[in-house]
């Protein structure tokens, strides 16, 4: 299974044309502290679960856990290992 | 065949200034004007019930259409779940305030944001099953009354209004087919407990009808046997502007057949389709209507309606 890299998740923002300079974005800080709001927010965790086919756990965002693009790709490889696991029975 | 002759719209004449509770929200106010897209909200008196809001937009529906006979009036509905009381029905409300026949059909209809297009079906085809001629299809839900101030997600978005749809089997715009999805396991994200204020997860909500509104829309113009080429005119419920431009973009809509209208009036759920569908009911050049309207259940409810034919004639 390959991992979900930073860049991935840099060209899911990009397309879906959010007003923000994504070339400027610091993958370890929190996307709301570099101009994103919370509908922006909003769209690119959609736009997550719809690319990856996955329900993100509303506790999880709520405690800040899908914040960052380096937080992201965490949870993503975790969540991702973890259905893959299954799929292969491990 | 019974369809839509005409629409009156009620909008409360005061307005709260939304973008000036940025600082409240410690949001920006370009958020609010831009994002949302409401820069003010249509509020109700406290006093002013959902029957009289209702009350209202019938006087409006009666001032434009001259003909429009009380007593001929045989079906009365009121989609709301904001009524008078919890017991009786509002629309029994209403049926007593316009004095209307005893031999009326009158009920209520308990949806929100997808209510019109599921009440214009259940009004069809309850009026034409019992050969009824001539009906009232009011929504009326003021949000006013259940919104927590200090809440965000809600505070920001909903406003008050009420409409009347007159239906009539000389109708200007006939009803086709409609689609319909429900996420009943999903109802606690737009939810009003008992004692509570309004919830709202507006993540929530905006990934369900991302997720889902695009396939309905599809599958409600192939049962119409119609592509989006075919639409002049697609009449999104008026969540915020962020949704609906989000949902044309996602459905590869021309933005210019997408309107929204709700800038200084508010998301007023189950009215936002009807408010805007009366500014195109004289349009002639407007044809062919998809709307679809989504939210509370979850729901999405789409409907196809066509401007008659016989009208032109």
């Amino acid at each position: 299974m390959n991992t979900v890299k930073c860049n991935d998740i840099i060209t899911i923002i990009e397309q879906l044309r959010i007003d923000f300079d994504i070339n400027k974005v610091d993958v370890r800080e929190n996307l709301d502290d570099q101009g994103i709001d919370s509908l922006d927010l909003s769209n690119i965790l959609f736009g997550i679960e719809d690319f990856y086919n996955i329900q993100l756990d509303d506790e999880s965002i709520d405690r800040g856990e899908w914040l960052s693009i380096e937080k992201i790709v965490d949870n993503l490889n975790r969540i991702l290992g973890e259905r893959n696991d299954n799929r292969t029975g491990h | 065949m019974i369809g839509i002759k005409n629409v009156g719209v009620y909008v409360p004449d005061t307005r709260m200034d939304n973008v000036g509770k940025a600082i409240i929200h410690n949001v920006e106010k370009e958020f609010i004007e831009k994002k949302i897209g409401i820069s003010q909200l249509a509020v109700k008196s406290k006093p002013q019930t959902t029957s009289d809001l209702c009350m209202a937009a019938f006087n409006h529906l009666q001032e434009e259409q001259a003909d429009l006979n009380k007593k001929t009036i045989d079906f009365l509905c009121v989609c709301t779940q904001n009524g008078d009381f919890r017991i009786p029905h509002t629309s029994a409300v209403l049926h007593s305030k316009l004095g209307l026949s005893t031999r009326c059909a009158v009920f209520d209809i308990s949806l929100g944001c997808s209510g019109y297009p599921y009440s214009l079906l259940i009004a069809k085809n309850f009026m034409e099953a019992n050969a009824l001629k001539h009906g009232l299809l009011f929504t009326g839900d003021p949000y006013s009354s259940i919104i927590d101030e200090k809440d965000k997600n809600t505070d920001l978005i909903f406003g008050d209004g009420a409409t009347a749809t007159y239906l009539t089997a000389s109708p200007l715009f006939e009803i086709g087919k409609g689609a319909f999805l429900t996420q009943g396991d999903s109802y606690n994200h737009l939810i009003k407990e008992r004692g509570k204020r309004l919830h709202m997860n507006g993540r929530a909500i905006f990934g369900f009808v991302m997720r889902n509104a695009p396939g309905n829309i599809d599958e409600c113009l192939k049962l119409n046997l119609l592509e989006k080429k075919d639409i002049d005119l697609f009449i999104f419920h008026q969540a915020s502007r962020y949704v609906v431009d989000n949902l044309a973009l996602r459905l590869k809509i021309d933005g210019q057949k997408v309107p929204f209208n709700i800038q200084n009036i508010g998301n007023t759920v189950s009215s936002t389709i009807p408010i805007l569908l009366k500014q195109y009911l004289t349009t002639f050049n407007i044809e062919k209507i998809l709307m679809s309207g989504f939210g509370v259940g979850l729901s999405i409810s789409s409907l196809y309606i066509r401007r008659s034919q016989n009208e032109y004639s």
